[in-house]
């Protein structure tokens, strides 16, 4: 890398919905950065795995907390079923029902019980599975028990317990979801993959307001571009965000992945633009670096 | 006494069952004894972003019903139901006014279980 | 017997040609309701055009605010918040002006808190028993809270009154709406308000009535709005007496895709013949059994990996799932939809296979004939 791009960066890779080839880039990025790391940030679905064929041998439960209730404290007055935002808990009678996968395991219940009687005991959420090498790069994983609703803490957690001297590339779940932007939030850049198509273009409009409002720098990826790009170079224009690359509509990159593989190692001069997509990246992680200074 | 509770798409005898409990748009709270002794309620629980389907049956067990006439019934609302002592009778494709008169007849059948499971988690 | 039957299109994954296939069959039905619940990236309008006749907007759950006026930096809300949404309200760099303050912040607090890595896994901010009931904030904590490093050399940085640091504020984008927040604060200068989540619209196309939604960004609750649109659909099939909604349904397999699924009378499953639309294929297969669905499935662009096509066959054949078609991979579909145009109207290998695909669809839902 450049003397001028620092040595720890977040770029996150995401687009307004799936099938973009956003994890393609990911990869490509990867790679091509050199020595990083690379997070599946999709908790739901995550499948950057199928390109690796790596054993997790380390992974990390991540828990929150849930309520436990004492009922030989308990007087069913209802406070905390009024309290929970979630619905929870429900209190009739002499009856206090809990329901766990609706839980968002905030605590309200136990601050307010005046009789102490809930207290709170952990409960797994998700695990994160990582790092492990492949090549050059650490992979993580996020990966959210069934039953669990939102992988935003996962993701949250991920970011905090990764290699901090490293550079990232966050691979985040499709859309602009709670966990998307968890996984955008604090980053250095985000590149948004899209298709020069009418739904490539409306979905990106959807990423771009989203990822404004996070403040997080931004700039654009045309995947399986067919030379006629107008729709999507239009808008960036208007929009004033910077096209950062091209990767043409190949049928044989196609073909790569639906083997496993990636195109940068399968098709001929794919290695050569993603290689040009890191050169814009670091030219435009320095104007940011010069922008307003870098926090490490 | 308004024991009994029929889902309805509008604040009608008229109206439709409404097939789902939880998001249900309204209550038809409707005496056993009385056709003309009912109200409409509309669901407080509509607005809940999760769990409304407890949400409801904590407001119908509030209300004292003692029979629900709906089509659809989640796992977590039916427990709160059921803890309520609130008995379940699915109907489909009927009328509030037919499935309160069918309900009279003995001829709706009481489910001892969810009939769906959990709409959404979240 | 409710009125109608419902259609929705759903895949493992986005990109899957999902969209292009309701609007196709849109077209070959001629008249039926549309019904967009992939509200997280509504596409169908775009092929179908509706004239917008109403709209709304929906809310749901809550999102916290501190009344800056009233705040007196106790830090007791930030020290409950479990979703690491508060923080300082001095910053104003980037747009919320919260990012970049945050996670210094949270770095700093890390350091402080080795302990809380136990063995057995990792809590989330503020849960670990050992420190659970909380303890107080370390007051070492507020005067580096005043001044992030990175912040500092900002021009007008330094003409804010000391005392800002002590104010605390609510990211939106994490907070959850728990309000566990307005609990602890000991002057009430926390309100708890209605989130905007989205906008609903509905009108005429050329194929029926229609009826979209769209998540504001960052928003979670695309199942109750995914709800909200299939009950407008239903009332438009009810009002204008036409038997069939077709739903074109979010991606993946969570929340949204579950209301999308819930009561319909088929689920029509378009996967790749890639490694991960397996992978993904068995998820929502296995999402429509828990629900009761009925499921058949389409490999588009099959011939891009035909061994993978066959073996998406075979698995489909051993779980009893009807595979209803193949279609072909086709250039001239991308150029239908840069077009804007619906790809069935063309000529061409894929088209066909989407004719025999609804003919085929039509037949399990036993819908009369009609239509083109």
């Amino acid at each position: 890398m450049s003397t001028g791009t620092p040595r720890r960066f977040h770029i996150a890779v995401a687009s307004g919905k799936g099938g973009t080839g956003k994890t393609t880039v990911a990869i490509g990025m990867a790679r091509t950065i050199g020595e990083t790391q690379l997070l599946d940030a999709d908790a739901e679905e995550p499948n950057i795995h199928l390109f690796f064929p790596v054993q997790w041998d380390k992974e990390t439960p991540v828990q929150r907390l849930i309520p436990e209730v004492n009922f030989d404290r308990c007087t069913y007055c209802g406070r905390c079923a009024s309290t929970c935002q979630f619905n929870a808990l429900v209190v009739f009678g002499q009856k206090l029902l809990f329901f766990e996968e609706l839980c968002h395991g905030c605590g309200a219940c136990s601050l307010v019980c005046p009789e102490k009687a809930v207290t709170e005991k952990p409960r797994r959420i998700g695990v994160i599975r990582g790092p492990v090498q492949w090549g050059r790069t650490l992979l993580w994983e996020a990966r959210l028990e069934v039953g669990e609703a939102s992988g935003t803490q996962l993701i949250r957690e991920m970011k905090h317990i990764i290699r901090q001297d490293l550079p990232a590339v966050i691979d985040a779940a499709p859309g602009a979801s709670c966990p998307v932007m968890e996984a955008i939030k604090g980053s250095d850049y985000c590149l948004l993959v899209t298709e020069p198509t009418p739904f490539g273009l409306s979905d990106l409009q959807i990423a771009v307001e989203a990822v404004r409002e996070l403040g997080v720098p931004l700039g654009v990826v045309i995947n399986r571009s067919t030379g006629e790009d107008h729709l999507i170079d239009e808008f960036c224009a208007q929009a004033q965000l910077p096209i950062l690359a091209r990767i043409p509509f190949n049928r044989a990159a196609a073909e790569a992945y639906s083997r496993g593989q990636h195109p940068v190692d399968a098709v001929p001069g794919f290695a050569e633009i993603f290689a040009g997509l890191w050169r814009a990246l670091q030219a435009q992680l320095e104007v940011q670096l010069q922008k307003e200074g870098f926090r490490a | 006494m308004r024991d009994i509770a029929i889902t309805a798409t509008a604040p009608a005898l008229d109206a439709e069952v409404d097939a789902r409990f939880g998001r249900a748009s309204y209550f038809i709270l409707i005496s056993a004894e009385n056709p003309a002794d009912w109200e409409a309620a509309a669901n407080p629980a509509l607005s809940a972003g999760g769990g409304a389907g407890v949400a409801a049956g904590q407001f119908l067990a509030s209300k004292g019903v003692k029979a629900l006439l709906t089509g659809n019934v989640g796992p977590n609302a039916f427990s709160v139901l059921q803890a309520a002592g609130i008995a379940v009778f699915p109907v489909n494709g009927q009328t509030v006014r037919e499935a309160y008169q069918n309900y009279l007849k003995n001829s709706l059948s009481r489910t001892a279980q969810p009939t769906k499971a959990a709409d959404h988690l979240h | 017997m409710k009125p109608f039957r419902e259609l929705v299109v759903i895949s493992g994954k986005g990109g899957t040609g999902k969209t292009t296939l309701t609007a196709s069959f849109s077209y070959l039905v001629g008249r039926s309701v549309q019904c967009d619940a992939d509200v997280d990236a509504p596409d169908l309008w775009i092929l179908l055009q509706p004239k917008i006749e109403a709209e709304g907007s929906f809310s749901g759950g809550k999102v916290a605010r501190i009344s800056p006026e009233k705040c007196i930096g106790c830090g007791l809300c930030y020290q409950h918040c479990r979703y690491e949404a508060i923080g300082p309200a001095n910053s104003t760099t980037r747009m919320a002006g919260l990012t970049s303050d945050f996670s210094y912040y949270w770095v700093a607090d890390r350091q402080l808190e080795g302990h809380r890595q136990p063995q057995e896994g990792r809590f989330l901010s503020n849960t670990n028993p050992e420190t659970n009931p909380k303890t107080p904030l370390p007051p070492e904590i507020l005067p580096t809270l005043q001044e992030p490093a990175s912040s500092q050399e900002q021009a007008g940085q330094a003409s804010l009154p000391p005392d800002q640091g002590r104010i605390f504020r609510i990211d939106p984008n994490s907070c959850e709406g728990c309000g566990v927040c307005q609990i602890v604060c000991p002057v009430a200068a926390v309100q708890l308000e209605e989130r905007y989540s989205g906008q609903w619209f509905s009108g005429e196309t050329a194929y029926g009535p229609m009826v979209y939604a769209r998540l504001a960004p960052g928003q979670e609750n695309s199942g109750k709005l995914v709800t909200l649109v299939r009950q407008k659909a239903q009332i438009l099939a009810r009002n204008h007496q036409i038997p069939l909604i077709i739903i074109d349904g979010p991606p993946g397999t969570g929340c949204p895709v579950i209301s999308a699924l819930t009561g319909v009378d088929l689920a029509l499953v378009v996967t790749e013949p890639t490694l991960s639309g397996k992978h993904d294929l068995e998820r929502v297969a296995a999402l429509a059994e828990h629900l009761r669905v009925p499921l058949a499935i389409v490999v588009n662009k099959y011939d891009l990996n035909p061994e993978i096509t066959s073996e998406l066959e075979s698995w489909a054949a051993a779980h009893s799932y009807p595979v209803l078609g193949r279609i072909p991979f086709s250039p001239a579909v991308t150029q239908s939809l840069l077009a804007k145009d619906i790809a069935v109207r063309q000529e061409n290998p894929a088209s066909s296979a989407i004719r025999e695909i609804w003919s085929r669809v039509r037949g399990t839902l036993h819908l009369g004939e009609g239509g083109k």
